[in-house]
């Protein structure tokens, strides 16, 4: 550790032997260990069988060697692949914000005085997700998309003061957030059912809410019309689901229109990179009557005693610090940099942006699809409307069709088989050149010959 | 009164992005796109309605400046907010959390093409499990209120498995944070309070009394949120295990026992990591964290998913045999893991002890000079952080500000409480600043109360009042 004698132990450490030995003379011991008398002394100071500490520059090395094991990067290889997380430029503006100390070192704005900054930016964020959704109140951001949804069933269940306790899910929802809603119900033990639009009958006088995604996780919309009066018809709330809420800047109307009672996703894709799954950003909003059981952060505005305009934490007989077992959630630490990159992420991109980029998703998208749709052996199954993302029924399985593609450098796309018969889930957005999806499409075509 | 500059102008607070927005205005390039239009939307389905910012790029930019100069930061002076920790976060970490492979990964990949990731997030589990001597770790949670929520469902799971289904009931120390008993609520249990003893260890009385076959669980913090560190923790934890129930651990706190003590070897059976305390990964103003947890081998069946395995060289992912199941999308927030990891690569066993030793040092050196002038609640030393009490703490707290400190946690564990941790990452000059400014509006509290009760008086904006209920985003034309 290049120890200076009777110095700082490390750069992040700078307490030197003088401040240590001033500090404890003040507290009347002679030596640290004399402050943790407390600890069963038998199991005191346990070895830590860990590397040794390394310098900066043997760390960046470090980093860069594990790194490079990420072959993926190495190799240039074009990916297809979505289901909720999606490849974007990011603007440059957007990491210099969010990597500002000021905004990433500061803690939670409890201090309303001092974190103006924080304050405002979420209150901008709000504003947005209120504006994408179409609903009436957002709050300050859940971990990600899954959880927030799994926040949205125990809520509803909330809403139906505890007298509901089944959650119906549309089988068109991601596999992997019927999980999460799964292990979120498992604690109230909630019934799960399922719902197509063919079969609405689970739905019933015992139903809290019914899950819709749209873009589901094939792509496609959902009738948003038909689902809420599946629920609304039984009494149960809607709950959209929105794992590509780029969508929402472009489709008319936006679910908020279909009398939506709560409406959650997954923010990720609004000006945060794909990193390996996180950090991300659950997006949660709600029709204003429902908020006293919203879970989350909430920022409001108000004046001080001069009429300065603030903003601060508000409708707190919400949350875990006021209400401990009565609060709402048990969510405190939340996503709030992710949230910061995409209140900057929507306010630079505009309303016109984001429908400009959406445009330019969903060309990509249906221009690849009406080219693979032609290829023998390969079949679009499903029909509709859809946004950035399609399901191909592949000849065999998709399995096999990603592994001709990797040797072509590509990675192909989710393979959702288990749900649709050799099912290749693929998603477009402006990363892909018309030239690598030809190159897509090309393989394809390889693969139908082989 | 001369005015100063403070690099923001008065009236450019409470505006928005949404209020510096000029018609035609943009930030960034228009997407354009040479593909042809296979099956054009009709305009009737495409919206025309949204209502967001439109701005140059130099004009966002300074937008958030502005806002970034009046919000304080670690940087900003001290900042010794209680069961936060508030320790340095490595400017190294920012830079290998940017490395292009980290970030461009897609949690989709196949396993093959993403070997370094795997590689981070199992050292990661294993460094974690050797510091709080677990036999396993799961890096799913992405909070500390989700790892408590996953520790508890662990509970139910695991006294499933041993077919006892007359647990229902979650024992929690009063002076618990908030979110241990929301957490109680979520996964479905009712809970019961234990008392603090007049010396701030736990009321084993109270426990005793409280202790039957309808106990699940016990979750403790260690050490307490009054920063002490209970002496009978063995006794606690054999009394648990005697019922047949378990012994959670809220480790928020850890960075008082970072090699001085491994809770596995206490008798506790699982325990959840705030990396975003302890591992000096950011807070970001609210988040992203990481809630990691690691427990003893008679659970590692039950860990949420994923875990990753590493079997011959290769690394995969994997879900246990009976894990709780997912509590996310993908693998839980790898950018945070990935900063957890440099920052016990950087300091290593030596490094983290001696980060705990001196947070503990630091505080009591503080409360050795503040129990002069100042009631405090157990006359005791405590580890990394300890509670003062006084009158007002709200009114306390905003006079603070004006010496240019962040104030301590307010009203926390109890109505009068001011809670205090330095952590490592200060200075002596910085902690003998902040002890000069706290006797300081201790004595304005007695001579001068007023001050107290009319501040803060330098910040930005004073007390704000109250926000009506209707007031939830920004409206054009009028904004609150």
């Amino acid at each position: 550790m290049n120890e200076i004698e009777g110095g700082s132990p490390h750069p992040y450490i700078p307490g030197t032997d003088a401040d240590r030995r001033a500090m404890l003379a003040k507290i009347g011991v002679s030596h640290v260990n004399d402050l943790y008398q407390d600890i069963p002394q038998d199991k005191l100071n346990p070895t830590l069988n860990l590397p040794s500490a390394l310098t900066e520059p043997e760390l960046k090395k470090l980093y860069d060697q594990i790194a490079a094991r990420n072959t993926y990067h190495n190799k240039g290889l074009i990916s297809f692949l979505g289901s909720g997380s999606y490849e974007h430029y990011i603007p440059a503006f957007v990491g210099e914000v969010a990597s500002d100390r000021r905004f990433l070192t500061a803690y939670t704005p409890y201090q309303a005085e001092l974190s103006q900054g924080t304050l405002t930016t979420i209150f901008e964020y709000q504003t947005d997700m209120c504006e994408l959704t179409g609903m009436e109140i957002s709050n300050a951001g859940m971990y990600d998309g899954a959880s927030a949804l799994g926040e949205a069933a125990l809520m509803s269940v909330r809403l139906s003061r505890e007298r509901r306790r089944k959650v119906v899910a549309a089988n068109t929802l991601q596999p992997s957030s019927l999980d999460v809603v799964k292990t979120y119900s498992s604690g109230r033990e909630l019934e799960i059912a399922r719902a197509s639009s063919l079969d609405i009958s689970e739905i019933d006088e015992n139903t809290a809410c019914v899950l819709v995604q749209s873009p589901n996780y094939f792509g496609y919309l959902e009738d948003l019309d038909f689902w809420s009066k599946a629920a609304h018809g039984k009494g149960a709330k809607l709950v959209v689901y929105v794992t590509n809420p780029l969508s929402l800047a472009l489709y008319n109307p936006p679910p908020g229109k279909f009398d939506a009672d709560i409406v959650v996703g997954e923010a990720q894709s609004l000006g945060s990179p794909t990193n390996f799954g996180g950090p991300y950003l659950g997006f949660f909003t709600c029709k204003l009557d429902h908020a006293y059981q919203l879970p989350g952060r909430l920022v409001q505005p108000a004046h001080d005693k001069e009429g300065r305009l603030g903003y601060q934490l508000g409708y707190l007989s919400r949350e875990q610090f006021a209400m401990k077992e009565r609060a709402t959630s048990n969510i405190t630490t939340n996503e709030h940099n992710v949230a910061l990159r995409t209140a900057v992420y929507i306010g630079g991109m505009g309303a016109r942006g984001l429908r400009e980029l959406a445009l330019s998703n969903r060309k990509k998208a249906h221009y690849a699809a009406s080219q693979i749709s032609e290829i023998p052996g390969f079949r679009l199954p499903m029909t509709g409307e859809y946004f950035n993302e399609f399901v191909a029924e592949c000849p065999s399985s998709p399995g096999d069709v990603n592994k001709h593609l990797f040797n072509l450098g590509t990675i192909g796309g989710v393979d959702v088989s288990s749900q649709i018969k050799n099912g290749l889930l693929l998603a477009f957005t402006q990363n892909h050149e018309q030239a690598e999806t030809d190159q897509l499409v090309e393989g394809l075509k390889q693969f139908s010959k082989a | 009164m001369t005015e100063r500059f403070v690099g923001f102008l008065e009236q450019n607070i409470g505006k928005t992005l949404f209020d510096k927005s000029v018609q035609g205005r943009r930030a960034t390039d228009i997407a354009t796109s040479d593909i042809p239009d296979i099956d054009p939307l009709p305009q009737e389905r495409i919206r025309t309605d949204l209502v967001l910012p439109e701005v140059g790029q130099l004009q966002l930019l300074s937008h958030y400046l502005q806002l970034a100069n009046i919000n304080f930061c670690i940087e900003s002076g001290e900042y010794f907010l209680a069961s936060c920790t508030m320790e340095y976060n490595p400017a190294a970490n920012e830079l290998i959390a940017k490395i292009l492979s980290f970030v461009e990964s897609h949690p989709a990949m196949p396993e093959e093409l993403v070997q370094g990731n795997l590689q981070i997030m199992y050292e990661t589990q294993n460094y974690l499990s050797e510091i709080t001597g677990m036999k396993a770790t799961s890096l799913a949670p992405m909070a500390g209120s989700q790892g408590e929520l996953s520790g508890v469902l662990m509970f139910k799971k695991y006294h499933e498995s041993q077919n006892d289904h007359l647990r229902r009931k979650i024992l929690v120390p009063d002076s618990a944070h908030g979110t241990n008993f929301a957490t109680t609520t979520m996964a479905g249990y009712e809970v019961d309070r234990i008392q603090t003893a007049a010396n701030g260890d736990l009321d084993l009385e109270d426990l005793r009394t409280k202790l039957d076959r309808n106990v699940a669980g016990f979750m403790i913090t260690l050490p307490s949120t009054f920063g002490i560190f209970d002496r009978n923790i063995e006794t606690i934890t054999k009394m648990v295990h005697e019922q047949g129930a378990l012994v959670y651990c809220d480790g928020a706190n850890m960075n008082a026992l970072l090699g001085k003590v491994k809770p596995s070897q206490l008798g506790i059976d699982m325990i959840h990591l705030n990396l975003h305390k302890t591992f000096s990964t950011p807070h970001g103003g609210g988040g992203p964290g990481s809630g990691a947890i690691c427990v003893q081998e008679h659970l590692q069946d039950f860990l949420p998913k994923p875990i990753v395995i590493k079997e011959e060289d290769r690394y995969h992912l994997a879900e246990p045999n009976r894990s709780i199941g997912a509590l996310g999308n993908w693998h839980g927030n790898f950018g945070i893991h990935l900063r957890a990891h440099a920052y016990i690569r950087a300091l290593g066993a030596a490094g983290l002890r001696q980060a705990s030793e001196d947070a503990v040092i630091i505080a009591n050196y503080i409360r050795a000079n503040l129990e002069e002038d100042f009631e405090m609640p157990y006359p005791r030393n405590g580890m990394h952080e300890f509670v003062v009490l006084v009158d007002d703490p709200v009114s306390f707290a905003k006079r603070l500000m004006d010496y240019g400190i962040h104030p301590p946690m307010v009203g926390f564990p109890t109505p009068h409480a001011l809670m205090t941790e330095p952590t490592q990452s200060v200075t002596k000059e910085g902690t003998d600043y902040f002890i000069q400014s706290f006797k300081a509006v201790g004595r304005e509290s007695r001579d001068n109360p007023e001050l107290l009760e009319t501040a803060p008086h330098i910040t930005i904006i004073g007390r704000l009042g109250q926000s009506s209920r209707l007031d939830v985003r920004w409206k054009p034309a009028e904004n609150a």
